[in-house]
């Protein structure tokens, strides 16, 4: 589904990805684990095709096609969704006002009828019931004001919403309390299916307890220096990101 | 042939010289502002109040009093609201057969105001604040475009709300403007414009509650530039709450130069929003006088603008007496070569103790090319008073439209939902439901490259 070869970014003259491989399948959830800094944002913010970073070398495919050739607006139509580190507050345009015009220009892009405001509505009830999300947050305006978790959950409604096929979540985890946590959790594994994939960007092993990764990747000084199975993550829990060096790779 | 230079108050005058027939209380008003406006002659950049607005174009333009033209069938519709009694004028001249005036208040027209009632009170106040001066204070300036308002007007709208009165609908003033086609010489091949002088008064009486809508249109807006200098003055009565919008949806080569007054007795409220989506050098002078205690008084506004616009909001609000309150929101989306300049200031006189006074200008550029000017001043002579302001000039967040675009939503509407959000304050807080969905349709429209319609 998706598969990322050797890829180079810079941010601001920076280059931070120094060449990063990553295939994932459908059906898979991946973690990609890795210290402060190490760029696993910038990997998630290429992958939605943020313009002000720049791919200097490598690819970047979506079920063969060539995510760099497409628009952020493109891409999510294709089904690519990623869940914000730091979620935007959008003053002034209201929340269910936004999901209504991003799931109807998903559809509208794929040929399919767009939903009116009642079916919407429904669906936006079920989907918000499923992840918890209070209906006070749906008129509020987009993030705007909400608290760290309530922008986390944000996030995840509009991935129930949307239905993604391929949903990177970036550090979706931080700052959620562990009820929070396990409908976040709840969310992803609602959505979990034999052509969905998942990239769970995550610092705690505890996320993994509760969406249990095919593979583990750990990111340092922009690549991928090893990957391994679940048991990874346990393993990094006890040893912490210092024993792992570029040289290491134990894909 | 020595050119004098464009800025010759001649033709104007020579407008005066043929103006016709006018009640004996307005002569002296009339003659007063003339020579006000001939004594300080047109703004030039060396004038601190007119220093941004480049009258230029106007000036090299010789006016001609605009054509007498009759309302064609369906012309007004467009621009009127349907349940709204309404006083539509056509070229400065009131068009009676598509007005309805309403019932509960005196409406006159001032052409013939014998027509209509009690005309008393409309002569006593009319031209009584907006005489031609920048402000009723006694340090203030000539307004030149206010003067010659005064001394020229043919017509207009006189609304006296009784005392007590609670008006429910509310009233629609519209002005329309059709230049005959197409824009004439003058002899010497300098540009004419036909110049129409549009006069609103307004006289909340004690107690009482209305709202006016005033609408500047062209019946075409292609059809050709002209210009429209109108002055409205509203006398808000003590205790009286007076709702007040101002939709300017002007040709974009339009020169529209326009002067408001209010005057608030005790207690009075006066809360008013300028909309302007039109014209193309636009300078409006607003005056809010809380000349008595406790009067409060909101002056909002929105400027949409694009291609080579000029809007220019001229504010001035006066404290004038204890526990007077001011707020002003004026909020400005300029695309391709748009400028604006936002010039406000707050004037708290000694007297005026408690004090509450709040403004904020806030612009967002679209192009690069779009250039905001924003300048705030307070002038505080009491010393227990609250004044805040301030202004900001930004671009549109370009996180913001990366996060609506990676959710599938296409540029352009992620564009126009973060200019719709950072605007909709100001036209929903619109109370009557048409008014506010013709503002929010023009709002898109000029969002989406659709410019006055
Ligand atoms: N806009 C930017 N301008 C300059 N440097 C940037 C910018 N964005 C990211 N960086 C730098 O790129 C590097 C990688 O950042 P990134 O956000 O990808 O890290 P991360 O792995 O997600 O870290 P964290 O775990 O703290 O979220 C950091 O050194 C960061 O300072
Ligand atoms: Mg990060």
């Amino acid at each position: 589904m998706l598969r990322v070869s050797d890829l180079h970014a810079k941010v601001e003259e920076q280059e931070i990805l120094k060449g990063v491989d990553l295939e994932v399948n459908a059906g898979e959830v991946h973690a990609v684990m890795g210290p402060n800094g190490s760029g696993k944002s910038t990997l998630a913010q290429v992958l939605a095709g943020r313009e002000d970073y720049d791919v200097t070398a490598g690819s970047l495919e979506l079920d063969g096609d060539d995510l760099q050739e497409m628009a952020p607006e493109e891409r999510a139509h294709a089904g690519l969704f990623l869940a914000f580190q730091y979620p935007v507050e959008i003053p002034g345009v209201g929340n269910s006002y936004f999901l209504k015009a991003a799931l109807n220009a998903i559809r509208k892009a794929r040929g399919e009828d767009e939903l009116d405001a009642m079916d919407f509505l429904q669906l936006l009830r079920k989907r918000a019931e499923l992840v918890d999300v209070d209906e006070a947050l749906l008129r509020r305006p987009v993030n705007e004001g909400f608290s760290g978790g309530e922008k986390k959950r944000n996030e995840i409604l509009q991935m129930a919403v949307l239905e993604p096929r391929l949903a990177v979540l970036d550090e979706t985890d931080s700052g959620l309390d562990i009820d929070a946590l396990k409908t976040v959790a709840a969310g992803v594994n609602a959505l979990r299916s034999e052509d969905r994939a998942f990239v769970v960007i995550t610092h705690y092993q505890r996320l993994l307890n509760y969406i249990v990764p095919d593979h583990v990747h750990v990111l340092l000084d922009g690549r991928i220096v090893r990957s391994g199975g679940s048991e990874l993550a346990l393993e990094l829990e006890e040893k912490g990101y210092t024993g792992l060096t570029n040289g290491s790779s134990g894909v | 042939m020595t050119v004098v230079s464009g800025r010759s108050t001649a033709p104007y005058l020579d407008l005066y010289a043929r103006r016709g027939a006018e009640p004996e209380v307005l002569r002296a008003r009339r003659q007063e502002a003339i020579e006000r406006f001939e004594a300080a002659g047109f703004p030039t950049g060396r004038d601190e109040e007119w220093r941004q607005t480049n009258l230029g174009s106007l000036l090299r333009a010789a006016p001609a009093a605009a054509s007498r033209r009759p309302l064609q069938g369906g012309e007004a519709a467009r621009f009127l609201y349907p349940d709204c009694p309404r006083m539509v004028f056509m070229n400065g001249r009131y068009a009676p057969e598509v007005s309805s005036p309403p019932r509960q208040v005196t409406a006159v027209a001032l052409a013939e105001p014998g027509a209509g009632g009690d005309t008393e009170p409309v002569l006593e106040h009319l031209g009584a604040y907006a005489s031609g001066r920048a402000s009723c204070s006694a340090d203030a300036g000539v307004h030149p475009f206010a003067a010659l308002n005064t001394g020229l007007f043919e017509d207009g709208a006189a609304i006296v709300i009784p005392d007590g009165a609670v008006v429910e609908q509310p009233l629609q003033v519209l002005w329309l403007n059709a230049p005959a086609a197409p824009a004439a010489e003058s002899g010497d091949g300098t540009p004419a414009v036909e110049v129409s002088f549009p006069r609103l008064l307004v006289i909340a009486g004690e107690n009482s509650q209305a709202s006016v809508i005033e609408t500047f249109a062209a019946v075409d807006p292609k059809a050709g530039g002209y210009f429209v200098c109108p002055v409205s003055e509203f006398v808000c009565g003590a205790g009286s709450v007076l709702h007040h919008t101002r939709l300017q949806a002007d040709a974009t080569d339009a020169f529209h130069l326009g002067f408001q007054h209010a005057q608030l007795e005790r207690s009075a409220s006066f809360d008013s929003s300028s909309l302007a989506f039109g014209g193309g050098l636009v300078r409006n002078d607003t005056v809010g006088l809380l000349d008595g205690e406790g009067s409060h008084c909101t002056l909002d506004g929105l400027y949409v603008i694009d291609g080579s616009q000029f809007v220019d909001n001229h504010m001035r609000v006066e404290h004038r007496q204890p526990h007077t309150t001011s707020h002003q929101l004026y909020k400005g989306v300029l695309d391709g070569r748009a400028r604006s300049v936002f010039n406000g200031r707050i004037y708290v006189h000694q007297a005026a103790q408690k004090t509450d006074a709040k403004q904020t200008n806030r612009n967002l550029l679209l192009s690069k090319s779009a250039l905001a000017n924003s300048n705030p001043q307070l002038e505080i002579f009491a010393d227990d008073v609250r004044c805040t302001h301030g202004s900001t000039i930004g671009r549109l967040d370009e996180e913001a439209l990366f996060y609506l675009r990676s959710r599938g939503i296409e540029r352009e509407q992620a564009h126009s939902m973060l200019v719709y959000a950072f605007a909709r304050e100001l036209v929903e807080k619109a109370s009557h439901e048409p008014l506010r969905q013709d503002l929010e349709s023009r709002l898109l429209a000029s969002l989406n490259g659709g410019g006055p319609r």
